[in-house]
């Protein structure tokens, strides 16, 4: 699976969208995600460390939100095969 | 034990409270944390209104319980501000800060210099979160304040479990969830006949996202639709 995206990373894609912690986790919800808030919250920050499958979905949810504003994808995402 | 693993510790406590967790060990890990919140933190501290007036319920170090302290004796200073009120009190120069004159001298005197109070929402009376640093202007950036709030959420939900609302069926989680179950008929779309797992049928679909400049949503939507959108499978 080849990820990419923009360079952004979480935590600067969180910065940039605005989002209260709730409406990235609601954005996250939705894509079906099952982290509890708080933990999202938490890898968005940096102060946990998600692995590649949490990361793209945070990645995902960031985008999607920039991506309703015209913006293509500027949160990274990281390449699951390379974990695995 | 490292930051990042205290750091998973607290917010799984937070995230999933269980009865007969020794909550007095989770906020003393979570007041420790309070260090990472910005480079010069030198203490941080929880304080809760009760009958009789405040209390330091936890700190990481004895300067915190004694700058608390120093407020409870006058019953003014951002500590006892932020849980009384229940908004966020940020001193950014205390030597230079026209409130809290008091509290301002005895912080010059530990050599502090910027403070930040954040309420603890589920408190029945209230209590708040609190962070001295040694550098003016410590808390001044998104970081340190997200950081400060996400800790103080953490220990809302360990000293008061229940008072949290983040997981209650509201309006925008049940859009959220019906978004999810058409997403997961889409992923199920692109398992079937394949050896993709769920974890990588999801990814193919954000990929195709990517490639096709398209919301996900659309993307699985149409798929459910009978359509495969740019070789899914």
């Amino acid at each position: 699976m080849t990820m990419g995206g923009g360079d952004l990373t979480l935590a600067q894609g969180m910065r940039r969208s605005g989002f209260l912690p709730e409406e990235l986790w609601f954005e996250y919800v939705g894509l079906g995600g099952d982290a509890a808030q708080l933990e999202v919250e938490a890898y968005a920050l940096g102060v946990l460390e998600p692995d590649a499958h949490q990361h793209n979905l945070i990645a995902q949810a960031l985008n999607e939100h920039f991506f309703s504003r015209g913006q293509d994808h500027p949160v990274a995402y990281r390449d699951i095969r390379a974990e695995t | 034990v490292s930051s990042s693993r205290q750091w998973a510790a607290l917010v799984g406590a937070a995230s999933r409270p269980a009865p007969g967790r020794d909550r007095s060990a989770t906020i003393a890990t979570a007041v420790v944390l309070g260090h990472d919140v910005a480079p010069a933190v030198v203490g941080c501290s929880v304080t809760e209104l009760t009958a009789d007036g405040y209390r330091t319920s936890a700190s990481s170090v004895e300067v915190a319980r004694l700058l608390d302290e120093a407020q409870y004796a006058v019953d003014e200073g951002p500590c006892v501000a932020a849980a009384r009120t229940g908004r966020l009190h940020h001193l950014v120069d205390l030597p230079g800060e026209p409130a809290f004159r008091a509290f301002a001298a005895v912080a010059a005197d530990h050599g502090v210099r910027s403070s930040l109070s954040v309420p603890i929402a589920g408190a029945h009376r209230g209590a708040a979160l609190n962070l001295y640093a040694s550098e003016s202007g410590s808390f001044g950036d998104d970081r340190p304040l997200a950081i400060a709030a996400l800790l103080a959420r953490c220990i809302d939900n360990v000293m008061y479990p229940g008072s949290d609302i983040g997981d209650e069926e509201t309006s925008p989680l049940r859009a959220a969830r019906a978004r999810a179950a058409t997403v997961e008929r889409a992923v199920q779309r692109v398992r079937a006949g394949t050896a993709l797992n769920r974890d990588e049928a999801l990814g193919r679909l954000m990929e195709l996202s990517r490639q096709e400049r398209r919301s996900v949503h659309d993307v699985a939507r149409q798929l459910i639709c009978g359509m495969d959108p740019g070789g899914a499978r």
